[in-house]
This record gives C-alpha cells, sequence and structure tokens, in this order.
C-alpha cells in the first residue's frame, strides 16, 4: 500500500499539467457540494441549541384549516388543564424602540413566559432569568434580558449592566441577566427579552392579557417523559373542547384544534429547504459531470500508461492489485480535489450568504435557521462530508480506468510502442467508455441547464411583472411611534408635520405615510362585513395617506381618492381594490355603499365606499393582489412608512428625511431607509436566490462538459494522426476532415439530448413549486438549452478540428511512422 | 521440484488462432514442444512465423486456441487470470526486446517489483534485489532511473529483474533487438552465466549468431515447428 502511495504521488507530480487540470476540475465540483452541504448543515441539520430537544414540541392553534396565534386567555387555559407536558411556555416577537441611548435602536422584542428558558435549558451568561412570580401580574415586573450581542455592542459588555435601567418604547426596564452568545431566542433575531405579562403596557393594549380574541402568542412545550408525541395528540381532545366551551365564538367558525409538532419539523422555512434539496441535487449533478471529466481524462493518460501497465502485469501484478494501484492515485487526486473544493467552499459559502433569500411572508417561524454567517459555519460535519465526498469521487472516477487498465491486452501491449488501445479508442463514432461518458456528461449538463433556464425565465418574468404601482424615484423610511407615546391623535400630527416637512425639501414630488408598502408582503388582514347582513369578508387593510395613491401611480377606476377631508369625525371613507369591489359586491356598483369596519381595536365602524382604485400586489411580486382596501390615515392613523417621490436619485434624500423625523422625536429609531427599486430586489430574493445559484451551478456544468468534450475530441484527433494523414495524402481537403472532426462531437452531442431532453422532462417538476408564470417543461427553455448545448459543443470540437485541419498530411503520416519504428 | 525426466515445459497440439474482421490467421498450427530443466532454447524463423505469439503462450500473457501447454508438471492452458498472474510472478521471468522498465520507478524499485506483488518481506526483499543486481553488475545504479542508463545498462536491469524472484524460465523476446553489437555481446554473455548457474532459459532471435549460444534452435516457419536441432557455439 504504501508502495501504491509512493509511487501515486510521485506519478502525478510527473504529470503537473494533468494533475492540475484534475484538481481543479475536482475542486469546483467538491467546492460546490461543500458550500451547499455547509448551508443544509447549518440550516437543517444542526440539532437545536437546546435541552433535550426532541422533546420539545411547538403547539399550533387550529379552527379549520386555518393556523391561528394563541390569545392569552385560551393559552392560560391550556397551561393550567394540560396533563401532557412537563411544562408550556408562551411567547410573541415584536419590534420595540430602545430609548435613552445616543442612537435609539429599533430592535426585536421577544415576550416570554417565565417557563420559557428553563423548558429549553437556557442558562444566562450573567444574573438570571424571570422567576414564576414575575410572570402573573400584568404590567406587574418590567425586567429585560439582554442578548449577548446587544449586550457586547450597545453596552460595551459592561459586568455592571445588572440592575441598571433601559427604556423600550419609552417604559423602564431593570435589566436582570445577559443571555448567552448564539442565543437569539425563536426568530433567531431577539435583542432583548422581557416578560408576557408586560404585554398590555409594551403594546399599549390594556385588554392583551384579558381579551379571549386577540390572538398573539406562540406556545411551545416539553413532553413528559412517559408521553410520545403521538399520545400527547390525542390529549389535546379534551383541550381543545374546554377552550370551546370557555370561550364561545359569537359567530359560525369551526371548532379549535390543538396540534403538537415536534419542534426539530417546524424550524425551517419550508421553502428554503427545498431550495436547499434542490441545490444539492444540483451540485450532485456538477460533481458527476466533474468526475466523468476527470475519468476521461485517467482514461486517455492510461493510454499513455499501458506499457507500464502490462510489465506490471507480465512481472505478475494481480488485477486486484493493479485496480488498487489505479484507485490509489484516483483517490489522492480526489483527496486533493477536495482540499482545493475546501478552499473554494470558503468563499462560495459567503457567496450565497450574500444571495439569501428573504424569510417567507407566510411562515412564522418557531426556530428559524436564518442563513447568516454565524449559523452557517465550516465544522467538523463540512470537514468530514468534504473528505467523504472527496474519496467517494475519487473511487467514481477512477475505477472505469482502473478497470479498464486491468482488461489491457498484454501481449499487444508489449510488443508495440504505442499499444492496443489507441486503435480502439481513436473512434468516437463507436461506442466506447469514452464516448458513452461524454454523451452522459451531456446530458447531466442539459439536466442542470434546464433547470437553471426554467428558473431564470421564471426570474425575468418575475422582474416583468407590474405589481400595479410605480417603484422608480422613491425613498422610503419606516418609524414606529410608540403607542403609549402618541395616542392616534397625536401620530396623526406627528405624521401631517412630518409630511410637511419632508415635503418643503427641495426635489420632493410627493410624500406619504402608510401602514404597508407595495410588494413588502406587509398587509394587515381585518374582517370586513357587508351592509347589514352577516356576510364577513377578510380583507387586506391599508391606511394610507392622501397621497399614497398618486405617490404610487396607482390608477383610480371611479370614484374619488382620499382627501384631507377624510379625517378624524369625518365619514369614515373606503376605497377599493379593483378585486376586492368584483369579489365583495359582484354586478353591483359599490360606489356609496356601507360596510362594518374592524380596524386595529377601534371596533367595528361604518364606512362608505368612496373610489375603486387598480389592484396593487402587496404580498410579495410573485401572488396576485388579493382583496386590498384603503382607509385613511387621518381616521385610522396605523404603522409609519414614509415614502417620498423625488425628481432626482431617491437615496440622496435619505439623511434629510431622518433628520426630519429626528427633528420631531430624537428618541425615535429610523429604519428601512431604502428605495423602493431596493425593497423590490429583496421581495424577489427567493427565486433570485434559486435562479442565480442554479445558473452558477449550470454555467459550471457546461463549462466542465465542454473541456470533457474538448479533452475527448483532442484525444481522437490525436489518436488518429495517422488515418487522418493518410485521408490528406489520398486527396482529402481540409474542410472534409474539420467536418470529419466536428462530426464526431456533434454526434457525442445529439447523443447526450437524446438522453438529457427525457431526463430533464422528469426531473424539472421538482422545481414546479418555485417556478413562476413558467410550465416545468416549457418548451422554449428547453429549446434554448439544447441549442446552448450544441453550439457549445460544437466550439469544443472546433478548436482541436482547427488545428488538424491546418496540418500537412504528410508531415501527419511520417509523425506516425516515425512513432511505430 | 519437477522430476528431471519430466520436461519443464510440455506444449502438445497448441495452436493460435487470431480472428479479426471475420478473418482467420492461424499464428500458430500444432506445436509440439517440450523443454527441460536447465536447457537454453533459442526460437528463430522469419518475421510473423508466430516465434512471438509462442512465447507469449509459453509467458502466460496468451492463451492457446487449442492443445495443451504443462508447465513444471501442471496444466496451465485454461487457468483463470488471476491464476496465471499468481504462476507468472512465480515460475517465469520475462526479459524483452524493448526493456520495458517503468520510466517512474527507480532501478531498485523496478527489480523489487516481482517480489512486491509476491508480497515478500521488505528485508528479505532488499537481500534479494541487491543479490540479482549483484549478479548482472548493476547495483552501483539502485537510484538511478532507467531514462539516466544506456541501453545495455536497462536490459541488464531488465534481466535482473526477471531473474530475482527465481523463476523456473527465463523467457527472452529479442533481448539484444534494441542493443548495439557491444552491448548485445555482454546481455548474451550474462544469459550465458545464468545458464551455466542453472537457468532455463527461452530466447526468441532471428539473429543466428545469438541463436548458437543456445544448447537447441527451435525453427519455426508459418506457426510450425520445422527444424530442432542441437546447437554448438
Amino acid at each position: 500500500m504504501l508502495h501504491d502511495l509512493r509511487f501515486a504521488v510521485r506519478s502525478l507530480l510527473k504529470s503537473p499539467g494533468f494533475t492540475a487540470v484534475a484538481v481543479a476540475t475536482l475542486a469546483l465540483g467538491i467546492g460546490a457540494n461543500t458550500t451547499i452541504f455547509s448551508l443544509i448543515n447549518g440550516i437543517l441539520l444542526r440539532p437545536l441549541p437546546y435541552h433535550e430537544p426532541d422533546k420539545l414540541v411547538a403547539l399550533d392553534l387550529l379552527s379549520g384549516s386555518s393556523q391561528f396565534p394563541w390569545s392569552y386567555p385560551m393559552f392560560d387555559d391550556l397551561r393550567r388543564n394540560q396533563r401532557s407536558f412537563e411544562s408550556v411556555a408562551g411567547f410573541a416577537s415584536w419590534s420595540g424602540n430602545l430609548t435613552g441611548i445616543d442612537n435609539p435602536l429599533r430592535l426585536q422584542v421577544e415576550l416570554v413566559s417565565a417557563s420559557y428558558f428553563p423548558m429549553l435549558g437556557i442558562e444566562p451568561t450573567l444574573g438570571r432569568v424571570f422567576r414564576p412570580e414575575e410572570d402573573r401580574e400584568a404590567n406587574g415586573h418590567p425586567l429585560a434580558l439582554l442578548s449577548f450581542k446587544l449586550w457586547r455592542q450597545q453596552f460595551a459588555g459592561d459586568a455592571g449592566i445588572i440592575g441598571r435601567t433601559v427604556h423600550l418604547n419609552q417604559l423602564p426596564y431593570t435589566v436582570v441577566g445577559v443571555m448567552p452568545a448564539g442565543f437569539r431566542g425563536q426568530t433567531d433575531d431577539i435583542d432583548i427579552w422581557i416578560p408576557i405579562t408586560m404585554a398590555p403596557a409594551f403594546y399599549n393594549i390594556p385588554k392583551r392579557l384579558t381579551i379571549a380574541w386577540n390572538f398573539w402568542l406562540r406556545a411551545l412545550a416539553r413532553l413528559r417523559p412517559e408521553v410520545s408525541l403521538t399520545n400527547a395528540r390525542a390529549q389535546m381532545e379534551p383541550l381543545a373542547k374546554a377552550i370551546d366551551t370557555a370561550h364561545p365564538h359569537p359567530d359560525q367558525m369551526a371548532r379549535w384544534q390543538v396540534r403538537p409538532i415536534a419542534l426539530t419539523q417546524a424550524k425551517t422555512d419550508p421553502a428554503l429547504q427545498k431550495s436547499l434539496l434542490v441545490m444539492f441535487g444540483a451540485v450532485g449533478f456538477v460533481l458527476l459531470i466533474a468526475c466523468v471529466n476527470v475519468a476521461t481524462l485517467l482514461l486517455s493518460r492510461s493510454v499513455s500508461r499501458q506499457k507500464e501497465v502490462a510489465v506490471r502485469l507480465a512481472v505478475g501484478a494481480s488485477r486486484g492489485a493493479l485496480i488498487r494501484q489505479f484507485l490509489t492515485e484516483s483517490s489522492i487526486l480526489g483527496l486533493a480535489g477536495g482540499l482545493a473544493g475546501f478552499c473554494v467552499a470558503e468563499y462560495a459559502i459567503d457567496l450565497a450568504i450574500a444571495l439569501r433569500p428573504e424569510a417567507a411572508g407566510d411562515f412564522w417561524p418557531l426556530y428559524a435557521r436564518t442563513m447568516n454567517a454565524e449559523s452557517v459555519q465550516v465544522d467538523w460535519y463540512v470537514l468530514a462530508f468534504n473528505v467523504a465526498i472527496s474519496i467517494l469521487a475519487g473511487v467514481l472516477f477512477g475505477l472505469l480506468p482502473a478497470l479498464q487498465a486491468s482488461r489491457l491486452d498484454l501481449n499487444q501491449a508489449l510488443k508495440s510502442v504505442t499499444g492496443g488501445w489507441s486503435a480502439r479508442w481513436s473512434s468516437l463514432r463507436r461506442p466506447n467508455s469514452r464516448s458513452v461518458l461524454i454523451s452522459g456528461e451531456m446530458a447531466l449538463a442539459l439536466v442542470l441547464l434546464a433547470g437553471a433556464g426554467l428558473m431564470m425565465e421564471s426570474f425575468a418574468r418575475l422582474l416583468k411583472t407590474h405589481i400595479g404601482a410605480a417603484t422608480d424615484h422613491i425613498l422610503t423610511a419606516s418609524v414606529d411611534l410608540p403607542p403609549r407615546q402618541y395616542s392616534p391623535d397625536a401620530a396623526v400630527r406627528f405624521h401631517q408635520q412630518l409630511l410637511a416637512r419632508i415635503s418643503a425639501a427641495p426635489g420632493v414630488q410627493q410624500v406619504s405615510t402608510s401602514n404597508s408598502l407595495p410588494s413588502r408582503g406587509q398587509a394587515d388582514v381585518t374582517i370586513l362585513r357587508r351592509g347589514q347582513g352577516k356576510e364577513e369578508v377578510a380583507v387586506g387593510v391599508h391606511s394610507v395617506t392622501p397621497e399614497y395613491l398618486a405617490l404610487f401611480r396607482v390608477p383610480l377606476i371611479r370614484g374619488r381618492r382620499f382627501t384631507d377631508r377624510d379625517r378624524a369625525g369625518a365619514q369614515q371613507a373606503l376605497l377599493l381594490s379593483e378585486t376586492a369591489a368584483r369579489h365583495l359586491w359582484p354586478g353591483e356598483d359599490p360606489i356609496g355603499k356601507h360596510a362594518g369596519l374592524s380596524v386595529w381595536e377601534t371596533g367595528q365602524q361604518d364606512a362608505e365606499v368612496v373610489g375603486i382604485v387598480g389592484d396593487v400586489r402587496y404580498d410579495g411580486i410573485e401572488r396576485p393582489a388579493g382583496d386590498d382596501v384603503y382607509v385613511s390615515f387621518w381616521q385610522y392613523p396605523a404603522g409609519g412608512n414614509v415614502a417620498v417621490r423625488v425628481a432626482g436619485d431617491p437615496i440622496s434624500l435619505a439623511s434629510f428625511v431622518r433628520n426630519a423625523i429626528h427633528a420631531l422625536d430624537k428618541d425615535l429609531p429610523v429604519y428601512g431607509v431604502e428605495t423602493m427599486d431596493q425593497q423590490l430586489a429583496s421581495s424577489t430574493s427567493r427565486l433570485r436566490f434559486s435562479a442565480v445559484l442554479l445558473a452558477v451551478f449550470a454555467v459550471l456544468a457546461l463549462a466542465l462538459a465542454a473541456i470533457g468534450m474538448y479533452g475527448v475530441v483532442a484525444y481522437s484527433v490525436a489518436a488518429r494522426t495517422r488515418e487522418i494523414g493518410i485521408r490528406l495524402a489520398l486527396g482529402a481537403k481540409r474542410e472534409d476532415v474539420f467536418k470529419l472532426v466536428v462530426g464526431d462531437g456533434l454526434l457525442l452531442c445529439l447523443a447526450g439530448l437524446l438522453i438529457g431532453i427525457p431526463s430533464a422532462l422528469a426531473a424539472t417538476p421538482v422545481l414546479s413549486s418555485f417556478l413562476y408564470d413558467t410550465k416545468p417543461g416549457d418548451p422554449l427553455a428547453f429549446a434554448a438549452v439544447s441549442l446552448v448545448l450544441i453550439v457549445v459543443a460544437l466550439i469544443a470540437a472546433y478548436v482541436p478540428a482547427r488545428h488538424e485541419g491546418r496540418s500537412n498530411g504528410g508531415t501527419a503520416v511520417r509523425v506516425r511512422i516515425s512513432v511505430r519504428r | 521440484m519437477a522430476d528431471a525426466a519430466v520436461p519443464l515445459i510440455h506444449l502438445e497440439g497448441v495452436t493460435k488462432v487470431f480472428i479479426t474482421d471475420e478473418v482467420e490467421t492461424h499464428a500458430l498450427a500444432g506445436i509440439h514442444v517440450d523443454i527441460k530443466k536447465g536447457e537454453y532454447v533459442s526460437i528463430s524463423g522469419p518475421s510473423g512465423c508466430g516465434k512471438s505469439t509462442l512465447l507469449a503462450i509459453l509467458g502466460l500473457l496468451d492463451t492457446p486456441s487449442d492443445g495443451s501447454y504443462i508447465l513444471n508438471g501442471k496444466p496451465v492452458s485454461g487457468l483463470k487470470m488471476q491464476e496465471r498472474a499468481r504462476i507468472r510472478n512465480r515460475e517465469i521471468g520475462f526479459i524483452f526486446q524493448a526493456f520495458n522498465l517503468i520510466g517512474d520507478l527507480t532501478v531498485y524499485e523496478n527489480v523489487e517489483l516481482p517480489l512486491t506483488y509476491r508480497g515478500t518481506p521488505g528485508s528479505e526483499r532488499k537481500k534479494l534485489v541487491h543479490e540479482a543486481l549483484e549478479k548482472v553488475g548493476m547495483s552501483h545504479r539502485v537510484k538511478h532511473y532507467p531514462s539516466q542508463l544506456s541501453g545495455g545498462q536497462q536490459q541488464r536491469v531488465a534481466v535482473a529483474r526477471a531473474l530475482v524472484g527465481s523463476p523456473s524460465v527465463l523467457l527472452a523476446d529479442e533481448p539484444t533487438g534494441n542493443l548495439d553489437s557491444a552491448n548485445g555481446e555482454a546481455v548474451m554473455d550474462l544469459m550465458r552465466e545464468l545458464h551455466r548457474n542453472g537457468a532455463t532459459i527461452v530466447m526468441v532471435t532471428h539473429d543466428p549468431r545469438y541463436a548458437r549460444f543456445a544448447d537447441r534452435g527451435i525453427h519455426l516457419f508459418d506457426g510450425r515447428v520445422v527444424e530442432e536441432k542441437m546447437e554448438t557455439v
């Protein structure tokens, strides 16, 4: 074995060109695999960092097929009545403003029950967590726990932080502890924790803990040791019935159900999970193509080594010993490729993280592994994976050349200088290992290209989609007014003053405030009651100032837009999107109709439809417009997304807008300062992530396939020098030789297409959930990628053909004869 | 150990037919040959008469189409690949016209190769390799690569590789074909010396000067033995 190793290393070092090409090819294939595995390891495989995570469950509250967060009274019923769990914890996350510091910060706050930390088995780095008695009285214990990151960044890791006061949404909280590094709560981005019983003060909703129909928190539980998940599920029915009995709903509604789900299953965005698994498949193809390339290189090389092989066999090497020798060499190549691939992965991981998709709007993670530099790291699992696929690749691409070598015609090889293989291997028109490998490689590349082509076509269509609003020349900035400090009237006054200030800036054409922005997936949903009956419809509700619709160029279809007269005290005005108008009053003219609207804790109010406007896609670009209604911000102030349309570059106004907000209230953190076009780009991030990565892998596959094709055609030309020389000597023209060689390449490519197209048709449906306005078997995409493959194959075959076509027939014959001598 | 009365090599009715593109070529047509232990036999004949094919069959590099081949008392014509490799390793030493040394291995490693495949322990390998190189006068070149040696030196290393495992028979295919006359003579002297020390040698040659070095000459024509005579130098 040592002998094999020594010889293998020496032999590889003596062919630096071959070794470099093989290692570089493998580095790309193994590097791509290591990159995607790092993402999968960091996001999907790494166990939850909790004590006995397999015993943790998320408790879903369902009515029919709809999932609801819990209301506090229902959660409290569950906590008191259940017998399946050791403990139950509630939590909710929301943003809050940290003030009283130099630069006010907008933080992610998690409101948690006292059982939350002991149940997860998380101990504080400093101080203590909340005590059970601090989790009973509404607003009774304004305490705070800081994340390690916030403590280090904002308080310089001061050990004396315990007992100090921080101001959250203008309320003082006493810091009682600092959580360990790496723990960022259930959504992986939490900066600060407060007791769940502080919710009324935090949200400024006094009845937050007592209204049974106010759904806002999530529940986690730890199974008792003797209770399985199946048993726990069975035991939930009486609990759900008790909730039904305790909190009867006034209207017809499906009965409550409680469904425990293993936390390990609920931790990742399913769309991201699927996307990563598709990528894993794609890089598997890239690695296969790389292996095929190296196998063809080795096969070519083994022709020049047949003398050595023959001698080894002649002196008594068994077939096994010879295969072992070849596999030792290929394994060393594989490991070298793996090492280089590891370096490739180090860079590629950063690239993938930079392209990371935004979390899905409809996924409320219980434990979200977000894709960032902290969660995606190269650890021992990644290293082991890298080494394993390196060795596997080594065996994969080394096996065929090894078997081929061990079947050498000994007598022939020992007699001739060039040996017995070259004749067999020269023509690509007869099926042989090399032509089969290259056709297979072309087929694999086509499958990847087809996938990438479909994704790119989807992405292009998505970018061309008109969302119903113009997004150019618009700057946005967001500000959250703490409800405790800003009553609705105060909020209206604040935004009136702010809009007036911004309007005065040079270049500003229009300015508005709203609770949502096009394509940002932020629409609040409320119940609209039509007329006097009991028909209720869930609609997206958008609170906007009068200039909003004009600013976004949303067309007015009928009626009127809002004016400054639609303010508090006046008749509530309502605008409908076209889709909402069609669904709510089919075949009727909705203008002048009345509807009951319950908006943001104001109770149900009568509103009059005053106009119909064009549809706007709020819930991401790829989703069609829903039933949206607009209310006047001056009547229902909610949210604080300021939009400014300017004549020039919108980002140049960023500091002006920031200063305008701080001139009115220096304690308000300003966030989301970016152009609407930037926001639009982030809302396409999920498709972009898959499309760009798949395109990168497909281009890689195409390049590797082209190199493979070039290598094989070039080898074939070299091995047929004599034949070509004779053809030329007998009067063949250069174009005849050219056609002969290019024809070989084209034949291999067509064979690849023949296998690749049905394979791609079978494989691409897996992408259907990622595609937008594109069908998996889209003929246009297939035709385009087939054409790309043919062109690339022709180019790869053209280079050696051109070279050979220029050669002199006599020289070719002489070269051959001199070799034979 | 073979009985002195039993030939080391016994070929009976050996034929070899090559079939390519529906054309049958009879390379050997019913060869009957016995070679005793310690004999030095030369095989000669015009180009294409089947000399090399016969040597390949003798060396188990090829199998006969028909007939039987008994080596050291054991039928070997129908053996499997693995067993043929084992016998080649233990019973046969090859000397080729083109030397066929492995360019990436040193002189020492080239000579060591048969012992490596045999699984001979390292210390014994070292001793045997040095003895073999000593016999051919190449022990001062152990760390050289073949490309650093003259043709005659390369062939001497090839002889050392052939005899390092103490095979029953040395098969030499035109061993002087790639050498000038001085080096050719030297190699032939070396082989004669080996024969004097008891080695059985079968040598293919078309050069009558070297054929005379053998005890017995077998002349082939069109795949048949047409003449067998005792040689005198």
